[in-house]
C-alpha cells in the first residue's frame, strides 16, 4: 500500500516535471508540432 | 468564464493527472523486474539531455538529440519483455470455465504429483496459466492436452525421458503441454545458487501473471513463484496457494453446483 501511495508521488512529480519541460524549455514544440 | 478557467488552469491539471496516470501504469509494469534499472538510466540521460538543452552545450545537445531520434526504437527493444507483457494483460484475457468440483480434482492431482516428486529428489516444473495465455511456450515444447492427473505428471518428469527436463504448462483443468521452454530470469537479487529450473520458474512469473511451482533435483525442496518472487513452501501451503488461484479464476465464471 505505501509503494502504491509512493509510486503515485512519483508518477504526479514526473509528470508535473515534463509539463513544466514542456511548457518552459522546450516551448517551441509544443506549437510546431512533434519535435523540431 | 468556465472556459477561461478551463483553458488557463482545469486543462493543465488534466493533462498532469492523464499523464500522471499513465507513468504510474507503466511504473507499476516495471516495479520489482530490471527494468527499474533501465527506466532509471533513461531517466538520467532524460536530465542531462534537460541540463545540455538549458546550459546551451551544442555538442552534447547534439549527441543527445541523436539518441532521442532512435530513443522510441532503443527503447521498445530495451523493454520488449515488459511491453509484450503489458500488451498481453490488455488483450490476453481468457477465463477459466470449470467447477469447484474439477478445481479440488485438479490442486489434489498437483499437490500429490509435487509430493511424491519431492519424496523422490525427481526435478519438477509447472507452470499454472492465469489471465495470460501461455500458448507460445506451449508451442515450444510437446502439446498433450489431457487431464492433469499425478501418473501423467510424475511420467513426464520421471528420467531419462524426453520430456522431464522442461516445464509442464496447466490451463485450467487441462495439462496443455510438457518439455516446454520457459523464459529464464535474469533478476540479479536472485540467489546465484538458484539452478535454471527455479530462474525458468521465476523469468514465467516475470512475463506473465502465471505461478509456477518448481521442485529441486538436488534437495526435493518446493518452491513457489507468482510475480517474479520465488518462496520455498511445503505441500500444504501449496495446496493453499492453489486453490487460491484456482478460486479467484471460478470467482469470475460462477460455477455451476447445486449443492
Amino acid at each position: 500500500m505505501m509503494d502504491n501511495i509512493g509510486l503515485k508521488v512519483i508518477s504526479v512529480v514526473l509528470a508535473t516535471l515534463l509539463w513544466a519541460y514542456v511548457h518552459f524549455i522546450d516551448g517551441s514544440s509544443l506549437y510546431s508540432g512533434i519535435g523540431r | 468564464m468556465l472556459g477561461e478557467v478551463w483553458s488557463r488552469y482545469l486543462v493543465h491539471v488534466t493533462d498532469i493527472l492523464l499523464v500522471s496516470f499513465f507513468i504510474y501504469q507503466l511504473l507499476l509494469l516495471i516495479q520489482g523486474t530490471r527494468a527499474v534499472q533501465i527506466a532509471v538510466g533513461i531517466g538520467v540521460i532524460a536530465a542531462i539531455t534537460v541540463l545540455a538543452q538549458f546550459a546551451g552545450l551544442p555538442s552534447l545537445r547534439w549527441l543527445l538529440q541523436k539518441f532521442w531520434f532512435a530513443g522510441v526504437i532503443v527503447i521498445a527493444v530495451v523493454f520488449q519483455p515488459e511491453l509484450r507483457s503489458a500488451l498481453a494483460r490488455l488483450g490476453g484475457r481468457t477465463s477459466f470455465h470449470f467447477s469447484i468440483h474439477q478445481e479440488m480434482y485438479v490442486v489434489n492431482e498437483i499437490v500429490a504429483a509435487v509430493k511424491e516428486s519431492a519424496r523422490r529428489q525427481m526435478g519438477m516444473l509447472l507452470a499454472i496459466e492465469r489471465e495470460v495465455g501461455l500458448r507460445e511456450y506451449v508451442e515450444s515444447g510437446t502439446p498433450i492436452n489431457a487431464e492433469v492427473t499425478r501418473e501423467l505428471l510424475l511420467s513426464i518428469f520421471q528420467p531419462p525421458g524426453a520430456l522431464h527436463d522442461g516445464a509442464v504448462i496447466i490451463q485450467g483443468n487441462r495439462l496443455a503441454g510438457a518439455g516446454c521452454i520457459l523464459p529464464i530470469s535474469q533478476d540479479p537479487s536472485l540467489s546465484k545458487l538458484l539452478g535454471t529450473r527455479h530462474r525458468a520458474a521465476v523469468g514465467i512469473t516475470e512475463l506473465s501473471d502465471a505461478w509456477a511451482v518448481c521442485v529441486s533435483e538436488e534437495t526435493g525442496n518446493v518452491s513457489f513463484a507468482h510475480d517474479g518472487k520465488l518462496q520455498p513452501v511445503d505441500p500444504d501451503e501449496l495446496r493453499q496457494h492453489l486453490l487460491n488461484v484456482f478460486r479467484s479464476a471460478v470467482a469470475k465464471t460462477p460455477p455451476k453446483i447445486v449443492a
